[in-house]
């Protein structure tokens, strides 16, 4: 029996952000956008679609003058992940 | 990384994961100026603090603490307010809080030697002890495990050695069990 994947974690900067945070408390956009290899704009879009589905909380401050963007993985976006998880293995007989 | 909202495969996930999550870094050497910092300022005070009383008539020879320990209170303050963490790990956050409730029992243990006309030498090896240990065990860096065992061995010294060299020993065990394995990991790939 498969599940449908989860819409909001299958496509790749989107699962590459979650899988990120999974293993942080909090990471800065700077870091996001190197580690996930994409565009300040793409990741941008990402966020905040990742932000309204709640799987990520985004918190807006300032380094010196410059505004400063933290994400942070929410309850939800962690179960969601495990889920997402569950879900491939079982597509891949893992 | 593409950059269109395209669905995934399952394999393509998993790899995706798999990268991501290997890529994550652990950033425990990117505290060091502040653990380091604190190592040299305490063992200064415990070294000034000797000479002081030791070899002068000096009044105020206990001046290097609260002075040395204000100043890495600013310091401290002033380097996470000019550099807020890129990253912050679960264990980075543990292990920050770790040495901030042990700050925090340095200068209550402190309050109450004094208070009581006791030297505070050997219980703030304890808590150094601790906190090295604790920090060497959870890195799985073996000379700061070996610190904090120091600290230890030091503090049961403490009481069978004249009052006088209790200031010096912290200072020693500070030194040894301390600076030098932070220094080890400042340079190791943990």
């Amino acid at each position: 029996m498969f599940n449908d994947l989860d819409p909001v974690l299958n496509t790749p900067v989107r699962l590459a952000i979650v899988s990120v945070l999974i293993k942080l408390k909090q990471a800065d956009f700077a870091y996001l956008m190197e580690t996930t290899n994409t565009t300040q704009g793409n990741l941008s879009h990402q966020i905040k679609k990742l932000s309204e589905a709640a799987y990520i909380e985004v918190i807006k401050t300032y380094k010196g003058n410059y505004p400063h963007t933290i994400c942070k993985l929410t309850a939800k976006g962690r179960k969601a992940f495990e889920q997402y998880v569950d879900d491939i293995k079982k597509y891949l007989h893992l | 990384m593409e950059t269109t909202d395209n669905h995934l495969e399952p394999l393509q996930g998993l790899k995706i994961i798999t990268e991501a999550i290997s890529q994550t870094r652990e950033n425990a050497r990117e505290h060091s100026f502040l653990f380091l910092l604190w190592g040299w300022l305490i063992a200064a005070s415990c070294i000034l603090f000797f000479i002081l009383k030791t070899f002068t008539s000096f009044k105020l020879f206990f001046l290097p603490f609260p002075v040395l320990v204000a100043t890495g209170i600013f310091l401290s303050f002033r380097h996470y307010q000019s550099r807020p963490g890129a990253v912050q790990t679960y264990l980075g956050f543990y292990l920050k809080n770790l040495w901030l409730v042990l700050g925090i029992s340095f200068m209550v243990s402190v309050l109450i030697n004094v208070l009581q006309h006791n030297q505070p030498f050997t219980s703030n090896m304890l808590i150094g002890g601790a906190g090295t240990l604790v920090t060497g065990l959870v890195l799985r860096f073996r000379p700061l495990i070996s610190g904090g065992v120091l600290f230890f061995i030091l503090a049961v010294t403490s009481i069978f050695v004249p009052e006088q060299y209790a200031p010096l020993l912290l200072g020693v065990a500070v030194l040894t069990g301390y600076l030098a394995p932070g220094y080890l990991l400042k340079k190791s790939t943990v």
